[in-house]
């Protein structure tokens, strides 16, 4: 067997066996406020299929906020096969998602190397396929992420499904498709439309502009349109509308995650609230032009840009503004990094530090909680304070790799020999 | 960002980097000094602060109480009675008990937790509350200290008969009669928020009395704080119990303050009450005399033991009752639960105290210090860090072994313990001590013995990487220590100090030089690794400590260790079996099989690349 396939087997393994022996990890793990939140936990998904077989409005009683078609088309499952046996379902899929995930992740990792290669005029070498897949399939996170069943897993699945119709299979009507299913599960996922529509313009040399952005963008608004028609026809109200997007944007569901938004809700005069939505939300959004922009691969300075590396830094970018943020969403961009291996990190200097800022962080922050909900000896700010770390780790790894792509930019067009690279100290650009 | 930028561009012309990373062995003594140093300036004037009451709804001392000499009588009968009963048997005694305050109103029921006689426990609920809240007045039938707790049942007794003649209160009162404070009392407070019929409410703050014989008169009484895992009663309980001491004009002390230094405060003392106030926040829930506190930790109840001290003095019974009475109107007239002033102190008197942002930096140097010494470890081993980042695999492997063993140990000790008979139990755990010490010494002393003949051996960088991951291990575990149980992460991160020295004195130089000396200077550093990994065991302190604080029963600490996770939930020993001793046994066992022999020409080259 191939060092692949091991790597596939043994995380497909991990995350089939350990819920099917122990089901209480899922119960346990979906009730960490790191690990799931309100809008993706896997208990009130649950919930929502009960309420669905009882004839029971979805969105009565504030506990779902899943949208429609995945509450519907899962509980299908949960339906048609007795008890024991969903559950073991459920694993099956989780597994499949996260294995299949790792193997685009593989390709991706390939193409960005041979994409690069063509580029720049030079070989590049990233990391072999079985560690890109370890980085994936291995990554504390992930596996925590996908054995609570967060409905994450689901976005994460059309997030790289978009990436790997647009970059393996060169389709953009395709990718934006998924993307727009991300979308709709996740509403964050739809500032992704920019960054991946300039990709697809850098990576499809044989499209023209128009192809690419208009029937691009009209793809995603038309299949956009149509999931909502859908779910309005399967709950039969535009209920789900203010219960599954409303809850994102407006954050009416105040509870503690490793987010920067909470805190300041449940701290502030309800006076303030309507300003500190409207701030956030324009937050969440208002980078991803700029870094799509910065990272355009304009032909008049090619081969400097990285449209890839601009989606990457917008999916780190949604994690770190997100209403309702888990540990997945990081460690989801965390395990794109390592496909940078040879073309932006040797010159990025700061993985280090990050690296242990987000160890500490991820140590302190479930004793914190510990100390404020159990013990009673500590308070909100010891848990947020964490939170800012968290999303300082998010600044930190945005910048030190997009001040290594400018270096390495710089060095490029400036043709600084192989030799001298090492030695060229940068201080601005 | 142009500071940032010329800093940085000092630092590379100076060639401060290469510098740093030699002396890291050396910054990182440094800064486990500091954090010594740190902690002995506290008890300095200035550095710490004068206690006040946060939380105004209190208002300690504001009340007249009329628990004076008119219920000292009642007192006075109520120990008569009780002294007659003390060879009797455990349900009389509860029997006794239970139909005075039924007489008085009271609701009583019982606790039966399986394993010692049943725990008596009376309800007076609230004339004015909504019947949500309640203050706790515990009184165990023995002491901390093994004594008949004789005047503390007849003031409970009279303090009940009082209280019940007040329309006052605002929160229930439930008194609780354990038979001893130590695991009884603790699987009282657990049935209470999880099985019990008879409740009421949650529980604000518990006052656990003990006044042994002491007869009539006391000289001053003493007051414990210390909970379980590192927790601290809020701050506030303690300046309330300490203001209204003040002014009954008793003296309240803290941490064993000898009864000829009561209104001692000078650098001396205060030291001294911080060092032990350290010292038992870290033994907490080991030792077997507990003072029941520590019992109603994790609840969020606020709980402190008073223990009157002497039989002469100045002060009478019902002061002292006096003391609970009036702590109790304070902490009635609460409108929320305490969460003013402090949960993390530390105290030097119980009128000084410094707060956590003051002595935490301590702790955050041994844990930094921990980390250089564990980066120190990697970059001065003589080994590329390539080959590291090679071995990252096999590393993970064999610690994921080493904790996985320990985790096994983790479970069997303790199960084991339970396992054998009651009157053996000390044997088992004496036998559990003495296979591990040998343990300590057979790998602390191997490396002395086995210098020519290995056949198992480590890489270098496998030797190296172990050393260095098991000290940042060390110092992730006290880095997540560090907040919720100070004392533990200082005591395991001093205690562990010598391991961060085995790199150092491995890579001195002298190994390396073809002088004649080498033989015997190998063989010396050799001694001294041994020592540094004796020194540095969590059993050999365990032994030691054990046979320190009880002479006469050496394994005590030992089997607190082995049994205070199951009969108190205090998980010391997680933090030793889990965090402590598989970073020593990692250490021990690359010093048993690591490579040594640095290569004398990389590390010559090395030399000339730095000059």
């Amino acid at each position: 067997m191939s060092g692949l396939n091991q790597v596939l087997v043994l995380g497909a393994l991990v995350r089939f066996v350990v819920p099917s022996v122990l089901p209480q990890v899922t119960d346990v793990l979906s009730s960490i406020v790191e690990i799931s939140t309100p809008v993706n936990s896997f208990k009130s998904l649950l919930e929502a299929f009960y309420y669905l077989h009882h004839n029971i409005n979805l969105y009565d009683g504030g506990v779902n906020h899943h949208p429609p078609l995945l509450v519907v088309l899962l509980s299908l499952l949960d339906e048609y096969i007795p008890a024991p046996f969903s559950g073991i379902v459920f694993n099956v899929i989780y597994t499949a998602i996260d294995v299949y995930i790792a193997i685009v992740l593989v390709k991706l990792n390939r193409w960005y190397q041979n994409y690069n290669s063509t580029r720049l005029g030079r070989p590049v070498h990233g990391f072999s396929d079985d560690l890109i897949a370890i980085f994936y399939l291995f990554n504390p996170l992930i596996i925590l992420t996908n054995l609570s069943h967060s409905t994450l897993v689901f976005t994460f699945l059309f997030i790289i499904e978009s990436l790997n119709q647009l970059l393996i299979s060169d389709n953009v009507p395709r990718s934006m498709i998924a993307l727009s299913i991300a979308s709709y599960l996740s509403l964050n996922s739809l500032f992704l439309v920019i960054p991946i529509l300039a990709l697809a313009k850098a990576a499809l040399k044989n499209k023209t502009e128009k192809q690419v952005y208009f029937e691009g963008g009209a793809i995603f608004l038309t299949t956009s349109g149509l999931l909502f028609l859908c779910s309005f026809a399967v709950t039969a109200s535009f209920d789900f509308l203010s219960s599954v997007y409303g809850t994102v944007i407006m954050f009416d569901k105040i509870s503690p995650n490793v987010g920067l938004w909470w805190y300041l809700f449940t701290e502030m005069f309800q006076f303030f609230t309507p300003l500190y939505v409207g701030i956030f939300n324009i937050f969440s959004g208002v980078f991803i032009l700029p870094l799509t922009l910065r990272l355009f691969e304009f032909k008049d300075i090619a081969p400097a840009g990285d449209s890839f590396l601009a989606v990457v830094l917008s999916i780190v970018w949604i994690s770190f503004t997100k209403s309702y943020p888990t540990v997945g969403d990081l460690a989801f961009g965390l395990s794109l990094l390592p496909i940078f291996k040879s073309t932006i990190y040797p010159y990025s200097k700061y993985t280090f530090v990050y690296g242990m800022t987000l160890l500490i962080s991820l140590l302190l922050s479930p004793i914190f909680y510990y100390c404020w909900i159990v013990l009673g000896n500590g308070n909100s700010n010891f848990f947020y304070s964490i939170n800012l770390i968290w999303g300082a780790v998010h600044i930190f790894i945005i910048s030190d790799l997009l001040w290594g792509k400018l270096v390495a930019d710089y060095l490029e067009q400036n043709k600084v020999p192989e030799a001298e690279r090492s030695k060229i100290r940068l201080s601005q650009i | 960002m142009a500071l940032a930028e010329t800093i940085s561009r000092k630092v590379h012309k100076l060639g401060l980097i290469p510098k740093f990373i030699r002396l890291l062995p050396v910054i990182s003594f440094t800064l486990a000094l500091g954090s010594v140093v740190w902690l002995l300036a506290l008890p300095l004037d200035g550095n710490y602060r004068n206690t006040y009451i946060s939380e105004n709804a209190l208002m300690p001392s504001q009340v007249n109480s009329y628990f004076r000499e008119s219920e000292w009588n009642f007192v006075r009968g109520y120990r008569e009675e009780i002294k007659l009963i003390e060879h009797s048997s455990f349900n009389e005694k509860n029997s006794l008990v239970e139909k005075w305050l039924t007489d008085i109103g009271l609701v009583t029921a019982y606790h039966q937790n399986g394993s010692a006689n049943d725990t008596l426990y009376a309800i007076m609920h609230a004339p004015r509350g909504d019947d949500t809240e309640a203050m706790v007045l515990t009184v165990p039938w023995v002491t901390s200290e093994g004594e008949y707790n004789e005047g503390g049942l007849a003031l409970a007794a009279g303090l009940a008969r009082y209280f019940s003649k007040m329309s006052i209160w605002s929160k229930n009162i439930i008194f609780v009669f354990p038979q001893d404070s130590h695991a009884v009392l603790r699987s009282w407070v657990e049935a209470y928020h999880t099985t019990l019929e008879q409740t009421a409410g949650s529980i604000d703050a518990a006052i656990v009395l003990e006044y042994g014989k002491n007869g009539d008169y006391f000289d001053y009484f003493e007051m414990y704080y210390e909970g379980l895992n590192g927790q601290l009663p809020n701050l506030d309980l303690l300046n309330t119990i300490s203001n209204v001491a003040y002014h009954e004009g008793i003296h309240c002390v803290i941490q064993n303050t000898p009864s000829t230094e009561l209104v001692r405060n000078d650098y001396y003392s205060r030291t001294r009450t911080l060092l032990r106030g350290i010292l038992n926040l870290t033994l907490s829930g080991l030792k077997r005399d507990v003072p029941g506190c520590a019992a109603f930790s994790g609840w969020q109840i606020q709980a402190v033991t008073i223990r009157a001290k002497g039989t002469q003095g100045p002060h009478d019974v019902t002061q002292f009752g006096r003391v609970v009475d009036t702590s109790f109107r304070s902490v009635n007239n609460l409108l929320e639960k305490f969460h003013q002033s402090f949960f993390f102190y530390l105290m030097l008197s119980t009128k000084h105290f410094v707060s956590i942002g003051t002595y935490l930096p301590a702790a955050v140097f041994i844990a930094v210090s921990f980390a250089f010494s564990a980066l120190g470890c990697l970059l001065n081993s003589g080994v590329e860090a390539s080959s590291f980042f090679n071995n990252t695999g096999s590393l993970l492997f064999i610690f994921t072994v080493i904790e996985l063993s320990s985790g096994v140990l983790a479970a069997a000790l303790p199960w084991i313990t339970f396992g054998s008979p009651a009157e053996y139990q000390d044997t088992t755990v004496a036998q559990i001590l003495f296979v591990l010490s040998l343990l300590t010494f057979g790998l602390a002393f191997t490396p002395l013995i086995m210098t020519k003949t290995k056949k198992v051996k480590f890489s270098k960088s496998i030797t190296f990487g172990l050393i260095s991951l098991s000290l940042f291990y060390i110092s992730m575990l006290i880095t997540t220590l560090l907040i919720v149980n100070f004392s533990l992460a200082l005591t395991v991160g001093l205690l562990s100090l010598p391991l961060t020295f085995i790199q150092p004195i491995i890579s001195q130089k002298s190994n390396l030089t073809k002088s004649p000396q080498v033989v015997s200077n190998r063989k010396r550093a050799q001694v001294k690794v041994s020592l540094c990994l004796l020194v540095s065991s969590p059993w050999f302190v365990v032994f030691l400590a054990g046979s320190y604080l009880d002479p006469e029963n050496g394994i005590s600490l030992m089997r607190g260790l082995l049994t205070s996770l199951h009969e108190l939930q205090c998980w010391t020993w997680y933090v030793v079996i889990l965090g402590w001793f598989p970073a020593w046994l990692t250490i021990a066992l690359s010093c048993v099989f690591g490579n040594f022999e640095i290569d004398y020409t990389s590390f010559v080259n090395q030399e000339k690349k730095s000059i």
